[in-house]
């Protein structure tokens, strides 16, 4: 066999003897002959040479171009992500580039080497296996993960930038829901529609989702971050929250069977995205009152921290700023700024909020709910909790005053006071002033005052269970009459009760002008069929009453007043109850066993619960404060403290009647247990009632088990509710 | 498409290999199973709709309870109450503190496989709401509470002579461990100690551990024996009354140490040893019962 080289060489001997020939004129017509068609052939191959090489470096030039421009898009892909996502997609860096370069060249190089032996044995065999080697070489340079993704969903693998619109709807929505909790308790303002658990669930959450799935750069692969958000909502919506041990143990064998396969046929490369869906469902728990019903329901403490979190955390808010992008215009800076600042601010507030209240502390001590049952929690501790003012506030007020030294007490006492003065300026409806004298200081006074009573520090809370409470309002159609208003068409108020007991009750009607700066105050008079002596009495026990009223001067108006139309409500009545477990005589291991493992199970709230009514009786019965075992102890007293708690923003007038059921636990003084208390009104907030030291009930002596016993305390009374108006008018003669 | 059918290959196996499980015992089976082993409890269960889902006020509902005795022992005293119901919302009959007295319940044995069930029922009226709640739920417990006995039988080798080379006999296995007797209660562990000597002595301790959801009360050694002779047992911590012990709530396991004096020095042997105890045990189950208007 001889060798190519040695062919070669041989053909070049050839060529060379038949051009000596040819010179020297020696040559035969068929060498000469031979000579010209080796000549033209060798001439062919040149142009064909030529040729090939222009097309070889147009090819080469073509592909160094792609190869640019898959380099290009690679960089702008990364910069629309985020620097903490980290994708293994190969970014071509300058030596890389210049690598790549120097290898493309080298390949071009070999092909033409290639092609050049081909062109001389005529092998075009060989240049198609060039240029299948050059395809087979760009097809590598696609990843796997592309390459599978692409086919099995069949869709373009072009990465879509995130939409600019997505991360702050998501902002606004979520300061919505904040707005909407902290407001009207989650409520749209006047219904019962819980805008807030619907924008939180339905519309917030696919949202999340998919903003996270653009934030990964993962709009080809979406499906493994939105599968288990799915699988969470149809677990939640559709089954119920069910707990069910077979039924959580084939749900969840079915979830992890179906992520699993992404996550197999990917490499584990879509593992991760599975784990990043959870994110979303984390802030939806955290949003909805998670918090809340751990501390609620499995009574964790909450301390200053949890409160913080609990509260004042707008969990939607966060998620919204972390999803935001790198750059969100390019050609607007300012909105660059804007939102970097924000992005700035919520790790400042995340950070103050969590750290500061640790200071001197460790955040907890020790320790599938519904959605209406989060929302609930949260209603409930906002409710005890949400009076006060956000801890973040109070810190920063306290650091303003360098009061670093003693930072969380500074924020308690700063919390503290800013829950007397809601409750002196929202429920007691007094103008803030700093005035000693004026009521709302002294408002103030008796709040420090009340804090330091332990008789009136008995608390009670709403009961949950009683959806529609008793509650009346005075309104006006309009909240200012001027002066083109005539005051001899009277002024119409209304009065709407929601009585769902049907209590019966008596109301009374009357209204009066109180002239400012130095108006002289004027008398009015309500007119109607009805009226009698300047008021109105209506009786009625519906469910649900209303009746307006017109209420005239008795003199005329000139200047400006504010119209005080006043209701009073007779004979209203309210019960609350009180859960108490009775253990008789038991071991200290006993009683903590039964507690850890029964009582606290069954007997959930220590405190009084009650409708939200106007006014209602707050009591504890137990050997200390919140305690809900009872045992009998001859060296342990059994404390009954109760106080009448106004709840309604207007005057209890009278308390006609009060009878706390003790269910056979004699006291050492009967006044505790029933009585009444007339001429109320000077009491701004709660009134407290007499304490007394009850027995041990003598049937619950010999239990081997525990007991669980309910008391009951009944409040009858007088209420006054009222509203006012702005009235300005002047005479004719002064016109 | 290989990676395709690799996952469908994957799917037939796990299908396979959960579908397909041990045949329930033919006759033969039963008669070499021993059914004291592992942990078994009395299971108890409400039967569906006794109580009903919901209950409205002013009306009558029945619970009913199926007490099934699934230990490898027959329970003496039993007695079934029903605590953390307020009467205020729900009035049962007879009275749910006294319960009902279920006196003996057969365990599992070659004649009665399955153990012995009992139905017990309880009357039951829904009170009134508490003013115009819309619905009020009661989280009570359903306790049971039985004496039953344990029995643990195992053989041992004893060598005395720890310093004979040439002992053909059986190898004294210091510590032995097992999963249960058929009962809540458990031996888990015996150590066996040999003192040797020419009249060596033996001390076996055995840890006594409550595998079971309930709390035990006391435990009381009835019987220990080496082969014939009786061993000389206490209970580490007991009072008095060595062969007693109780189970306080954080400690869920004790140790009994038994011993046996001048055992006469000889080739090693193997010998049963076997332990009789009888305990008292309470089972508590949570459940909910939903009043709604």
């Amino acid at each position: 066999m001889v060798s190519r080289e040695e062919k070669l060489r041989r053909k070049l001997l050839e060529k060379q003897e038949l051009e000596r020939r040819s010179e020297a004129g020696t040559a035969s017509n068929s060498e000469a002959e031979q000579l010209g068609k080796l000549e033209a052939k060798e001439e062919r191959k040149k142009v064909i040479v030529e040729e090939r090489d222009v097309r070889g470096k147009e090819e080469e030039r073509a592909f160094l171009k792609k190869l640019g421009e898959r380099a290009i898009s690679a960089l702008e892909k990364l910069d629309q992500k985020e620097s903490q996502v980290k994708v293994p997609v190969e970014i071509p860096s300058k030596e890389k580039e210049q690598e790549e370069e120097h290898e493309a060249g080298e390949e071009a190089e070999e092909r033409e080497r290639k092609k050049r032996r081909s062109e001389s044995d005529n092998d075009e065999d060989a240049e198609e296996e060039a240029d299948e080697e050059e395809r087979r070489e760009r097809r590598k340079k696609i990843s796997p993960e592309e390459d599978f993704f692409t086919a099995l969903l069949n869709k373009d693998s072009d990465k879509k930038s995130q939409p600019k619109w997505l991360a702050p709807l998501i902002i606004f929505l979520g300061g919505l829901i904040y707005w909407l909790r902290v407001s009207t308790g989650g409520e749209v303002p006047g219904t019962i529609v819980p805008a807030a658990f619907i924008l939180s669930h339905f519309i917030i959450f696919p949202l999340a989702g998919y903003a996270l799935v653009y934030k990964l750069g993962r709009t080809e692969s979406r499906y493994p971050i939105l599968l288990p958000m799915l699988f969470f909502i149809v677990w939640f919506h559709l089954f119920g929250r069910s707990t069910e041990l077979p039924f959580i143990v084939i749900y969840l064998s079915i979830c992890a069977l179906i992520l699993a396969f992404p996550a197999l046929v990917s490499k584990g490369q879509a593992l991760k995205p599975e784990l990043y869906g959870l994110l979303p469902t984390l802030f939806l728990f955290l949003d909805s009152g998670l918090l809340p019903y751990l501390t609620g329901n499995l009574h964790l403490p909450i301390t200053p921290l949890t409160q913080g979190l609990l509260l004042y955390m707008p969990w939607w808010v966060v998620y919204g700023v972390l999803m935001l992008p790198e750059q969100f215009s390019e050609k607007h800076e300012g909105l660059n700024f804007f939102f970097g600042l924000l992005k700035v601010l919520t790790v400042l507030y995340i950070i103050i909020t969590l750290v500061v209240p640790t200071l001197p502390n460790i955040g907890y001590e020790s320790i599938v709910p519904s959605a209406e049952e989060l929302e609930e929690a949260q209603a409930k501790v906002r409710e005890q909790y949400g009076k006060k003012e956000n801890p973040f506030i109070s810190t920063l007020r306290c650091i303003w005053n360098q009061e670093y030294g003693t930072l969380q007490a500074c924020v308690d006492k700063k919390q503290q006071q800013s829950e007397w003065k809601y409750v002196c300026e929202e429920i007691e409806k007094h103008k803030p002033s700093e005035d000693e004298d004026s009521p709302f200081q002294k408002c103030l006074q008796e709040q420090e005052k009340k804090a330091k009573n332990k008789v009136l520090q008995v608390g009670g809370t709403i009961d949950p269970t009683i959806r529609i409470p008793t509650t009346a309002k005075v309104l006006f159609e309009q909240r200012k009459f001027g002066e083109e208003y005539d005051p001899q068409f009277g002024y119409p108020f209304g009065l709407q009760v929601e009585n769902p007991r049907k209590l019966q009750i008596k109301a009374e009607a009357s209204c009066h002008f109180d002239g400012k700066r130095e108006t002289p105050d004027i008398a009015g008079e309500i007119k109607g069929q009805k009226a009698l002596e300047s008021v109105q009495i209506v009786d009625f026990s519906e469910e649900q009453f209303s009746t307006p009223f017109i209420c005239n001067p008795l003199e005329e108006l000139n200047g400006e007043y504010e119209l005080v139309a006043e209701v009073r409500l007779f004979n209203l009545k309210t019960i609350s109850r009180l859960q108490r477990a009775f253990i008789g005589v038991k071991p200290p291991e006993d009683k903590e066993r039964l507690r850890k493992e029964e009582i606290s199970k069954s007997l959930r709230t220590p405190e009084s619960l009650a409708p939200a009514d106007l006014s209602y009786i707050q009591f504890d019965i137990g050997h200390s404060p919140k305690e809900i075992i009872i045992e009998d102890k001859s060296n342990r007293n059994i404390l009954l403290k109760a106080n009448v708690h106004n709840a309604g923003g207007g005057k209890l007038l009278n308390i006609k009647s009060y009878f706390i059921d003790a269910q056979n636990m004699v006291p050492d003084n009967s006044n505790c247990l029933q009585g009444s208390l007339f001429n109320t009104e000077k009491y701004t907030t709660d009134i407290p009632l007499p304490p007394c030291v009850l027995e041990y009930p003598s049937d619950l002596q010999f239990i081997t088990d525990w007991v669980p016993r309910e008391f009951r305390a009944e409040l009858v009374y007088d209420y006054l509710i009222s509203q006012k108006a702005e009235i300005s008018h002047k005479t004719e003669a002064l016109k | 498409m290989r990676k395709l059918t690799f996952v469908a290959a994957l799917l037939v196996i796990s299908f396979l290999l959960t579908s397909c499980g041990s045949s329930s015992g033919s006759e033969g089976d039963i008669i070499q199973q021993n059914f004291k082993q592992g942990v078994q409890e009395v299971q108890i269960r409400l039967l569906e709709n006794a109580p009903p889902v919901k209950i409205y006020p002013g009306s009558n509902f029945k619970m009913v309870i199926d007490v099934d005795n699934q230990l490898a022992y027959d329970l003496q005293d039993v007695t079934l109450t029903l605590t953390g119901l307020n009467e205020r919302y729900v009035q049962i009959a007879p009275n749910p503190l006294e319960g009902h007295y279920l006196d003996q319940m057969l365990g599992r044995s070659l004649t009665n496989p399955s153990g012995e069930r009992k139905i017990v029922e309880f009357d039951g009226k829904a009170e009134s709401l508490f003013l115009n709640a819309e619905q009020h739920m009661e989280t009570f417990f359903i306790k049971l509470a039985y004496r039953s006995t344990l029995d643990f039988t195992d053989t041992v080798c004893l060598n005395t002579n720890v310093y004979s080379i040439y002992d053909a006999g059986c190898k004294v296995e210091p510590q032995k461990t097992y999963s249960g007797q058929g009962a809540p209660l458990a031996i888990t562990k015996i150590e066996e100690i040999i003192f040797p000597g020419s009249a060596a002595d033996i001390e076996f301790r055995i840890n006594l551990q409550n595998k079971g959801r309930g709390n035990v009360g006391e435990v009381q050694l009835l019987s220990a024996n080496l082969g014939n002779d009786p061993l000389q047992c206490d209970f580490r911590g007991s009072g008095l009354e060595t062969n007693k012990i109780k189970f306080v709530e954080n400690k869920k396991e004790h140790t009994l140490i038994c011993r046996k004096e001048r055992i006469t020095a000889g080739r090693s042997y193997k010998t049963p040893l076997s332990l009789r105890l009888v305990y008292d045990y309470k089972l508590a189950q949570q459940n909910k019962l939903t009043l709604v208007r």
